[in-house]
């Protein structure tokens, strides 16, 4: 056994890149077809996260703030947490089912509490921060410090436009038949798309920096300490599977289908089907 | 026509290999070079950790893991980057199993780099069970009690950095990264409540709601995604991950542009051809 950890330790490094980069691989591979080895790396990812989280749960947290007090400092009230902890499990007792209540009760009452200073530090400065002045006072294009330019002005105008807007689109007390609702409501809706783009743009951002993040660990720390001989190997593999699945002659129409349940109904079709009996 | 046609139903996996070749030009020639133009909330940021008080720590709350790292890793290696360089000794605070690791050792390689010592001008409170809400309002009135130790089993106490810290009033910034909607706990419990700068490095997904935090100043700065920590270290002229990443996200996203483009020629093309038959 002392040789592996001799091994491990003189290349601990290396080790590290090559694991990163064998489950990065194992993870992308996905994106041409689900396979076993994908499977592999994704399992892998689930348990070590699984098992840093019991260690670094009781390393961190349970043997230094509950354990050593209770066992060491002779704070023996901390075994209280325990009942506590185990009144959760209560909730799988139809008979006993009341005790699980009690500790739910107390957690959701401390909750309630905590919400209305939530709710009144996070929303009145909102709804104060909405009250903006739409009427210039300095009459710059720049804007204005102190005072309010014409971009500020007209900023807050298109602010308040929104604003409005598309709060009348969510309006339901009345119906959106008579004119100015219906035009308002109309307004707030292509707002709501300019929004739903703005954040459809981001959110295609953030994956491309995790991509990024990805690659550059693989072409900047891995790449470098990989020899030759592994880039061909590795080359002749991929090719072979594009080759393989290039070449595999494709099932017969009937025994695909077979192979391959149909697609389930949609539309009409499905709801005929759905509500027979 | 046919080939004008085909553009619409490009295989994923051209799609996938041209973005690998996008990505990693940039990456290997540096060819666009162009330093991102730092933003105001990001400027404002920076200017908030400019000026914080003397005696005083910041806080840097870690909930992201391996999932986000390359988005909030490079806002967490700026900040600590910026607080090292001002002398603010800071607190790393984790709620996220990787990210306890990932950001310990993040700050390890920085602190090291710029000769900074554990426990004079860092610590890390070690991973927290995401409770945030209780462990904030905690914390705010007494800061000893709710860690009381660091990750190394440490009493807060006995720390340099940390022996005269006991309330909010020590605390003179927080920055939270993260991918999750976390912030309105500190904007709910410290920033509202005792009036302490919270920034904000969201993923790019989160950014589009981090404005409105930032409209009504309860927030005083944010490093939106991975573009936000290149900027960050335009401020800081410092060459880091974010910076060389910068290009190829420019580039991931002219080949997506490019790749709509072409998807809708061949969709014009397509109904064209339907409407001539």
């Amino acid at each position: 056994m002392d040789w592996i950890v001799e091994l491990i330790t003189n290349h601990e490094t290396a080790l590290t890149l090559w694991l990163g980069a064998l489950c990065t691989l194992g993870i992308f591979s996905l994106l041409y077809k689900e396979n076993p080895y994908y499977r592999l790396c994704e399992h892998v990812f689930i348990g070590l996260s699984m098992g840093q989280g019991v260690f670094l749960t009781w390393d961190n947290v349970l043997y230094p703030k509950w354990w050593l007090p209770m066992v060491e400092k002779g704070q023996w009230w901390w075994a209280f947490g325990v009942i506590g902890g185990l009144m959760f499990y209560f909730i799988f007792s139809k008979k006993n089912v009341w005790i699980q209540r009690l500790i739910f009760g107390m957690i959701l009452g401390l909750g309630a509490g905590a919400a209305f200073l939530a709710f009144a530090n996070m929303y009145f400065p909102m709804i104060e921060g909405s009250f903006k002045p739409i009427i210039p006072n300095v009459w710059s294009l720049r804007a204005a410090d102190p005072g309010v330019g014409i971009s500020t002005a007209i900023n807050n105008f298109i602010f308040i436009t929104v604003l409005i807007t598309v709060m009348s689109y969510f309006f339901f007390s009345i119906d959106h038949k008579a004119k100015s609702i219906k035009v308002s409501a109309g307004l707030g809706r292509w707002f709501l798309m300019f929004a739903f783009g703005a954040m459809f743009g981001s959110t295609v951002m953030a994956r491309m920096a995790l991509f990024i993040g990805r690659f550059d660990f693989m072409y900047s720390d891995w790449a470098p300490i990989v020899p030759l001989w592994f880039w061909i190997v590795l080359a002749l593999v991929l090719a072979g599977i594009v080759i393989y699945f290039w070449m595999k002659p494709k099932p017969p129409k009937k025994l695909q289908e077979a192979v391959e349940p149909a697609p389930e109904p949609v539309g009409p079709e499905a709801v005929t089907e759905s509500t027979e009996i | 026509m046919r080939f004008l046609m085909n553009l619409q139903s490009i295989d994923r996996r051209i799609v996938y290999i041209l973005l690998v070749i996008a990505v990693w030009i940039p990456l290997r020639w540096n060819v666009i070079g162009i330093d991102p133009k730092v933003s105001k909330e990001v400027k404002s940021a920076y200017d908030t950790i400019e000026n914080v008080e003397d005696g005083k720590i910041a806080i840097i709350s870690v909930l992201w893991g391996a999932g986000t790292l390359a988005e909030n890793r490079p806002q967490t290696e700026a900040i600590a980057r910026h607080l090292f360089q001002k002398g603010v000794p800071f607190a790393i605070l984790p709620w996220d199993l990787q990210g306890t690791t990932l950001a310990e050792q993040a700050v390890e390689r920085i602190a090291e780099e710029m000769g900074k010592k554990e426990g004079v001008d860092w610590i890390s409170l070690g991973y927290r069970p995401a409770y945030i809400d209780q462990i904030i309002m905690s914390m705010a009135v007494d800061f000893q009690g709710t860690f009381s130790t660091d990750r190394n089993g440490i009493p807060l106490s006995k720390i340099p950095m940390t022996k005269n810290i006991k309330s909010v009033k020590d605390i003179g910034v927080v920055m939270e990264t993260t991918p999750s909607n976390t912030i309105p706990a500190w904007i709910q419990f410290l920033g509202q409540k005792y009036d302490v700068p919270i920034l904000y490095g969201p993923t790019a997904v989160m950014v589009p709601e981090g404005y409105n935090y930032l409209d009504t100043g309860q927030i005083k700065g944010m490093l939106p995604g991975m573009m936000g920590a290149a900027q960050y270290e335009v401020l800081l002229e410092h060459r880091g991950f974010g910076r060389r990443a910068a290009d190829a996200l420019s580039a991931a996203h002219l080949l997506i542009i490019l790749l709509i483009i072409v998807g809708n020629i061949g969709f014009f093309m397509a109904r064209t051809r339907r409407a001539d038959m």
